[in-house]
């Protein structure tokens, strides 16, 4: 019996299916991670035309720090740690605590899930144009209440530190945290009642219930969440670029601004720019990994 | 006989009817690329349309703008693609980065069709567009730092409103007299002068540094030079404004001074001539604009910068194109009087000297106070990156972070490490 | 008993003090903005602050809206609207027909090439950057709105949610259509893709926002003014009119409240999205 290679129960038909996702895959998503490592053994100039293979130079020069943009790439990945230590236990915990909330709150809980949601429907640079604004130096919305209210002279918040990583994780959190509150509303909603139930007959505080219910029943999704912050405050860009530039000094540069002025900035360094972007990758996963184990250790 | 050579006539008479009018009337049109995102876009529109109108059916100039941070990325990224476009604007120290990568083309014989000479510029701005001795760059125009003040300040703190400051002992005392206290709760409201932590406070520094006689770099471009005495010094001046003179708040964040300028909370400001028309756009605001004093001790420095034109390399050249660009180089040069009504001293000197130029309002006075105090940076590719620390260096010295010797001692090794690396 | 409820009661206001109190800072900012926006420049920058700008002048608007050189702001919205509609389209089309396959088809090596799909949503995006630069240099799509519609298409999100829901679908009404003659293509078109049109619309609404408000690779791809998109059309606003606070926001309500309006009604559909595949797509 011959069998078909096309139409209904053909050989060939679930491949055709399958066939338009793999073709972009195959050239946006499986080949560039190849090339992208053949980059970064290369130094290669987009300009002039010249790609001359130099093995692991670029790697190197970054370990040992043996030109100025490696050094400031070691300062760019310590900037951006220190964003992910500041900006994650409040991207967490004001989730929580908002969720919490609406989750208690009888009337209008679409109403404030949309108002705590909405700001996820801005772009990055809208969101920096904003709080640039408010953040301003002498004319901005949060000195003048400051001033008004307290008497407090104009705090420096974009140009120093730590008002500068102050503005960023503030704008930070006010952008995304509606993400993970969303998490947690569902997480929330899926405990049983029967075990709110039960404590409630136990005669449970509502911080025993808290500690013995709610939090362990939201473990997977705060994994989960804290994954994926991790990773999306390791992928700090538009702040950074747009309210700070970077700075005061070089003190919030971060690995994507760091690793895009490098690649596309007017030096075009893409070889060298590539080898920071799959060292960086590999700290991520890392991190990753170290995160998942942690949590699912303490089972 | 004479037939044949007649009809040989006649048939070279009408291909030439048919192709001549052909090649007449072929458009050739042009790309031009800028960063004048600013007021000055539309002055520089005006003169596309002008020209665009005075060749139509020859040449027709098409003109996109993007912000200058973006323009020259987008700009390499597009020679790199094969198709830049065909005529743009540098920034005179961005020139030298270009050139060694094939990024744009001379211009040498532009410059001899066009006539033009050192004697038809501002000799300094001319002198700059030459890279290892040929020329790359036709000036536009010049855009200097310049000393605001606010006459209405002045008066009240006793001072005559149309004699600013001329060096730095005046400077300080100015200062000390237009810092005050105005209503007594204990905390200073109108600062004699504001220094920012960030942009432009390079040029600021520039200027005295180079009043002082100091050097940037060695002759060779292969070391820094600038933690000199004279670079000390520059950077303790400023610091002192903040830290013992006390004219000027601390912290000042970037374009912080230019809302206190345009609000009267800051007398005195140093900015880029860039900024005249938002000042004359604030009601109420008094001002006088001129050259920057002499805060150098040896000399008065004014800093500036230029725009020049400049033709990128076309993977694929089309001479009809080239000689469209090169036209409309030559007749926008002649006709910077236009672009100086948007906030530029014109680079020729034609127009300079001329009456209707003198006539536009602070332009007119800056054109003829500021050129012969110009100073340009040197042109050398790695020029933008090696002067990349000194920012940084001014930023920490500002913020008291580092104290000036420091912190130029630290920038002056990060740009030596920048200076040798390929 | 009185004293119980009373407790209770004041629970409930304190509650929901507190929630309003919090809902009010979070919305002031983009009160904020557009009321700025309503002012003009000098009163932008003017102590004491004028809560309600009065009256509100149009002149910041008009000044981004009537300079179609240097802030071609309805070019933005037609690249930003082209871009995010075709990206949604699109990638509808190819993950539906991915999932399909994964999830009512037999064949060797499904389940083996699905996971390995999905282990590539684990690798950091930070590598794909300069290799799809180089990548869309060769195409010659710099430049050009190509360059942020196709890459995206290799998104795996997209078929891994969908799967997860066309597993949710009984494949008896699968076999009862077989039994009637029906080919693969048929069940897909007349059967499983009307079952799924929440998912669909889920799918599709939320590519379509994550397109529009995409600002790094946007970012690098687009360079003239006239091929840009709203996110980075702005960008290019704040180089021009940075000290003019009050034209900002007037550009920044333009760009952000298409956005807004969408949202609002599209947001039950994001929420559904992430209960449907127990994460979301940041």
């Amino acid at each position: 019996m011959k069998k078909k290679l096309f139409g209904d129960k053909g050989l060939l038909t679930p491949y055709l299916y399958l066939l338009p996702h793999a073709v972009f895959f195959t050239i946006f998503a499986f080949y560039p991670v190849f090339k992208g490592l053949w980059i970064s053994l290369h130094r290669w100039d987009v300009l002039s035309g010249e790609k001359s293979f130099v093995g692991f130079k670029n790697y190197i020069d970054i370990f040992l720090r043996r030109n100025v943009p490696a050094q400031y790439y070691w300062e760019a990945l310590w900037n951006t740690i220190q964003f992910v230590i500041y900006s994650v236990p409040f991207l967490v915990g004001i989730a929580l605590i908002l969720a919490l909330l609406i989750n208690s709150v009888k009337k209008g809980k679409g109403f404030f899930r949309t108002v705590f949601f909405l700001p996820t429907a801005l772009t990055v640079s809208v969101v920096a144009v904003i709080w640039r604004w408010i953040f301003n130096y002498e004319s901005g919305l949060l000195n003048y209440i400051l001033y008004s209210l307290f008497k407090i002279k104009n705090i420096p918040w974009l140009t120093q530190q730590p008002g500068a990583w102050i503005s960023i994780v503030v704008t930070t959190i006010w952008w995304t945290v509606g993400w993970n509150m969303i998490y947690f509303i569902i997480g929330l909603q899926n405990i049983p009642e029967e075990l709110y139930e039960a404590a409630k007959i136990d005669g449970a505080s509502w911080w025993q219930t808290f500690r013995y219910i709610t939090l362990p029943s939201l473990k997977p999704i705060t994994l989960f969440i804290f994954v994926t912050t991790v990773i999306a405050s390791f992928n700090l860009f538009g702040q950074s670029q747009l309210m700070t530039g970077g700075g005061p000094g070089r003190s919030t540069v971060t690995v994507m601004l760091h690793i895009y002025n490098e690649g596309f900035g007017t030096n075009l360094r893409m070889g060298s720019a590539s080898a920071m972007a799959y060292l960086t990758a590999l700290i991520m996963i890392i991190v990753t990994f170290i995160q998942v184990r942690f949590f699912t250790r303490s089972e | 006989m004479f037939k044949r050579i007649s009809i040989l006539l006649v048939s070279i008479l009408i291909i030439s009817l048919l192709i001549g009018p052909g090649i007449a009337a072929k458009k050739v049109e042009i790309t031009f690329w800028n960063g004048f995102t600013g007021p000055d876009g539309r002055y520089m529109q005006n003169l596309v349309n002008a020209f665009n109108e005075a060749y139509k059916g020859r040449i027709e100039v098409k003109m996109s703008v993007m912000l200058w941070g973006d323009y020259y990325t987008k700009v390499v990224a597009a020679v790199a693609a094969g198709n830049p476009p065909d005529v743009g604007i540098m920034h005179l120290d961005q020139i030298s980065a270009y050139v060694p990568r094939g990024v744009i083309i001379p211009l040498d014989d532009l410059a001899a069709e066009l006539k033009l000479s050192e004697k038809d510029f501002i000799p300094a701005v001319w002198k700059a567009g030459l890279y290892e001795g040929k020329r790359y760059a036709i000036p536009l125009d010049v855009h200097p730092l310049v000393f605001y003040w606010n006459k209405k300040l002045f008066r009240e703190a006793g001072l005559d409103p149309e004699k600013p400051p001329k060096n730095r002992t005046e400077f300080i005392e100015y200062a000390k007299k237009l810092t005050k206290d105005k209503d007594g709760d204990g905390k200073i409201d109108q600062w004699g002068t504001m220094i920012p932590v960030g942009w432009p406070n390079f040029m600021i520094w520039y200027s005295i540094f180079f009043g002082n006689g100091g050097k940037l770099f060695s002759d060779d471009n292969k070391k820094a030079l600038f933690n000199s005495p004279e670079g000390i010094d520059a950077l303790q001046f400023l610091v002192d404004l903040v830290k013992v003179y006390k004219v000027s708040p601390e912290n000042v964040a970037v374009d912080a001074d230019v809302d206190a300028f345009k609000r009267g909370t800051c007398a005195m400001e140093f900015n880029g001539i860039w900024m005249l028309t938002a000042y004359q756009e604030q009601p109420g605001l008094e001002f006088g604009a001129g050259k920057v004093p002499q805060l150098g001790l040896k000399g008065l420095a004014n800093w500036a910068g230029s725009h020049n034109f400049v033709v990128f390399k076309q993977r694929n050249p089309d001479p009809d194109k080239l000689a469209a660009a090169k036209t409309f180089i030559g007749w926008v040069s002649r006709k910077s009087l236009e672009w100086a009504k948007a906030g530029q001293i014109p680079a020729r000197l034609s127009v300079l000297r001329s009456k209707e130029f003198k006539e536009i309002p602070y332009i007119g006075k800056l054109g003829q106070e500021i050129p012969p105090h110009i100073i340009f940076p040197p042109l050398f590719p790695k020029y933008g990156e090696a002067t990349g620390p000194i920012w940084d260096a001014l930023n920490f010295a500002l913020t008291f972070k580092k104290d000036p010797k420091k912190a130029l001692d630290d920038a002056v090794e990060l740009s030596n490490k920048i200076l040798v690396s390929e | 008993m009185i004293n119980h409820k009373l407790k209770k009661i004041i629970l409930n206001i304190s509650l929901y003090v507190i929630i309003i109190f919090l809902g009010i800072i979070w919305i002031f900012p983009i009160y904020w903005m557009f009321i700025t926006s309503l002012k003009p420049e000098y009163e932008t920058i003017a102590w004491p602050v004028k809560w309600i700008p009065y009256p509100p002048i149009l002149e910041n608007y008009l000044k981004i809206l009537g300079n179609p050189v240097d802030t071609p702001v309805f070019l933005w919205f037609k690249n930003s609207l082209i871009a995010a509609f075709s990206y949604s389209f699109l990638g509808l089309i190819v993950s539906t027909l991915a999932a399909y396959a994964f999830s009512r088809m037999k064949f060797p090596g499904r389940d083996k090439y699905f996971w390995f799909l999905v282990s590539f949503m684990t690798i950091p995006g930070i590598i794909y950057l300069i290799p799809n630069y180089l990548t869309i240099n060769t195409f010659g799509w710099v430049d050009d709105i190509k360059s942020i519609i196709f890459p995206g298409l290799a998104s795996v999100w997209g078929i891994f949610m969908l799967r997860q829901y066309f597993i949710t679908i009984p494949y008896e009404l699968d076999e009862s259509a077989k039994i009637d003659g029906a080919n693969s293509f048929y069940i897909l078109w007349k059967i499983i893709i009307p079952l799924s049109k929440p998912a669909l619309l889920t799918l599709g609404f939320m590519n379509f926002l994550s397109n529009w408000n995409d600002y790094l690779w946007a970012l690098i791809c687009l360079s003239s003014p006239e091929k840009r998109t709203l996110p980075v059309g702005i960008v290019t606003l704040q180089g021009r009119y940075i000290h003019f606070y009050g034209t900002m926001m007037a550009g920044a309500f333009l760009v952000s409240f298409p956005a807004i309006i969408l949202f609002v009604f599209i947001q039950r559909y994001y929420i559904r999205g992430v209960i449907m595949t127990g994460f979301g797509g940041r």
